[in-house]
């Protein structure tokens, strides 16, 4: 009896609790983290297709979550091939000596309609930088979306040294734009 | 006597053309050769200014060509005369050409022109790299028949001036000696 009850007592509650609580993954297909930037007043719209995160998120409680994202900076799709070609170089992200540029959040404030504002450390090409962001979540069925957009200027992570500290071709500012969709991983049995 | 010189204007138009034309197919050249740079993002900035001016001068100019005629031929066998219409028609043509295939290139490359860094001109098609790969092809094989042309053009009005001894070449440029 013991035994049986505690057997429902994992399965009615804890598991979900579990379920919740625990871990989410991105589903890589039906999300998207791209950047815009200015080259001689002209717009381009980039995008780094490769990146990985490791989420802890409470859709009941937010603001206790805990974000890591890590993006693979070898990867980048300027948006222009000669961009592209150029963009991994040791002038731009230095892709062979830092691999990837890395988010994690700190501090998570809870605002209004499922805002909220995630503070964190943004690693880029060995710079770290207390970063900001400002995220929507939203439930999409047994998922949720974190959707948002911040700036940032490149010259603080020397994205872009030497001829390309010169910001009167390339602008200093890009806009980095992202929708993710966190899908629960499902427990193991 | 002077009827049968070019109009003022449409001399204007014809060395301002001609030495824009050439600047601009030398910074065009001088642009493909460059590994990527700031400077190499300027001087594209600065061909497509350029070529977005010249297509607006070739425009006035082709108005200018319909109200004003040119002066009646010189003295020339009949296949010279014919050849040079079809050399004239032939240059109008290009110098709509090669600036419009300029900026399809441009759009297709899904990098807007922003003329003089202060108006935005429209994209003339949707950002396909394929196309614009395409499209670099037909501007550079545009400018190539150009080139050629020009080349054949400015031998052509040699060929009047110092071996003809004619006014072909007088009636373009003010300032030499009327023959005859």
């Amino acid at each position: 009896m013991k035994k049986q009850f505690a057997f429902w007592f994992i399965g009615a509650v804890l598991a979900p609790a579990m379920a919740f609580a625990g871990n989410w993954q991105l589903d890589e297909a039906r999300s998207n983290i791209g950047f815009q930037y200015q080259a001689m007043g002209a717009t381009l719209d980039g995008e780094f297709p490769q990146y990985q995160a490791d989420i802890q998120l409470d859709p009941a409680k937010p603001e206790q979550a805990s974000i890591l994202l890590d993006v693979a900076t070898a990867k980048t799709d300027a948006g222009n091939p000669d961009a592209t070609a150029e963009v991994g170089s040791p002038l731009f992200f230095d892709s062979r000596r830092y691999p990837t540029a890395r988010f994690a959040s700190t501090r998570i404030q809870s605002q209004d309609n499922g805002r909220y504002l995630v503070e964190g450390k943004l690693s880029v090409k060995g710079i770290t930088r207390p970063t900001r962001i400002p995220v929507l979540l939203k439930t999409e069925g047994k998922n949720q979306r974190l959707t948002g957009t911040f700036k940032l200027n490149r010259l603080d992570f020397k994205i872009g040294e030497g001829m390309w500290a010169d910001t009167s071709a390339l602008a200093n500012e890009v806009r980095v734009a992202f929708s993710l969709l966190l899908t629960p991983i499902p427990i193991k049995k | 006597m002077e009827t049968n010189r070019y109009q003022a204007s449409s001399i204007v138009l014809h060395w301002l053309m001609a030495l824009a034309l050439v600047a601009n197919f030398t910074l065009g050249v001088s642009v493909h050769e460059m590994d990527l740079s700031p400077m190499k993002l300027k001087m594209l900035a600065w061909h497509k200014w350029a070529g977005m001016t010249l297509l607006a001068l070739v425009t006035l100019r082709l108005i200018n060509r319909l109200i004003f005629r040119p002066p009646p031929p010189e003295p020339a066998p009949r296949w010279q005369q014919r050849a040079a219409s079809w050399m004239h028609a032939a240059l109008y043509v290009l110098m709509f050409a090669i600036p419009f295939s300029g900026w399809l290139v441009t759009s297709a490359a899904g990098i807007p022109v922003i003329y003089l860094n202060l108006w935005e001109l429209p994209q003339l098609l949707p950002k396909n790299l394929e196309w614009a790969d395409g499209l670099k092809e037909v501007h550079k094989i545009l400018n190539l028949t150009m080139l050629t042309l020009v080349i054949v053009h400015v031998l052509a009005a040699i060929k009047h001036h110092f071996f003809d001894r004619d006014n072909t070449l007088v009636r373009m440029l003010p300032f030499l000696e009327k023959r005859r």
